[in-house]
């Protein structure tokens, strides 16, 4: 857990609210309860969840 | 939520959340609610509260931020102070102040989404509230608006 861990979880989530393709994953660990970038070539653990669409979903709108 | 339902949830959480999730009144529709623990890559640790509507699945259910009880922004304004903030991804506090999330929206909401899928996208906003802490950019840099 780091600081640097979470840039790189945010530098993900706004490349992808750009529409900037980078290769790689968001998933979820259920082993750490963390999310965890997974980068091309990097091997998922296979319980993860991916979490990509999730995001790219969008969230709610103000009412 | 009917038993057979409940038992799905469940067996999903057990699975991805296990330990760190509790049931409240489940079988109380107009009391039930999902207790649920996250923690940031940074090591902090939140509590959810997330209330199941009467109808759920076919409504959506609602996020508040129960722990900590009160949440700052970059500038060091509580977060419950904005009421509904499209942002900052925050719709209006409860009466105790605690924040509440936007996740999904209910156009888009289905029977077919699981509290699991809720309370990962909510983890996937507490991730961008803590770049928010981080940069001061505002959580919809982080997160999109859904269309």
């Amino acid at each position: 857990m780091s600081d640097k861990e979470t840039r790189d979880i945010g530098n993900e989530l706004a490349a992808r609210n750009q529409n900037n393709a980078t290769g790689n994953d968001i998933v979820f660990d259920p082993v750490t309860g963390e999310l965890v970038l997974v980068r091309p070539g990097e091997r998922k653990n296979p319980d993860a969840t991916t979490v990509n669409q999730i995001a790219e979903d969008g969230f709610a709108q103000r009412k | 939520m009917n038993a057979a339902r409940l038992n799905i949830e469940k067996e999903i959480l057990e699975k991805y959340f296990p330990r760190r999730h509790a049931f409240v009144h489940p079988t109380d529709p107009s009391r039930s609610y999902l207790d649920v623990g996250l923690k940031t890559n940074s090591g902090r640790a939140y509590r959810l509260k997330i209330i199941i509507p009467p109808d759920y699945p076919s409504a959506m259910p609602l996020v508040y931020i129960v722990f900590p009880n009160r949440l700052l922004d970059y500038r060091g304004k509580n977060l419950a102070a904005m009421g509904a903030d499209g942002s900052m991804h925050v719709l209006p506090p409860n009466d105790g102040g605690c924040i509440q999330l936007c996740h999904f929206s209910s156009s888009l909401w289905h029977p077919g989404l699981t509290l699991y899928k809720v309370a990962l996208k909510c983890l996937v906003w507490l991730e961008a509230y803590h770049n928010h802490l981080l940069t001061g950019k505002d959580i919809d840099y982080y997160l999109r608006h859904c269309h």
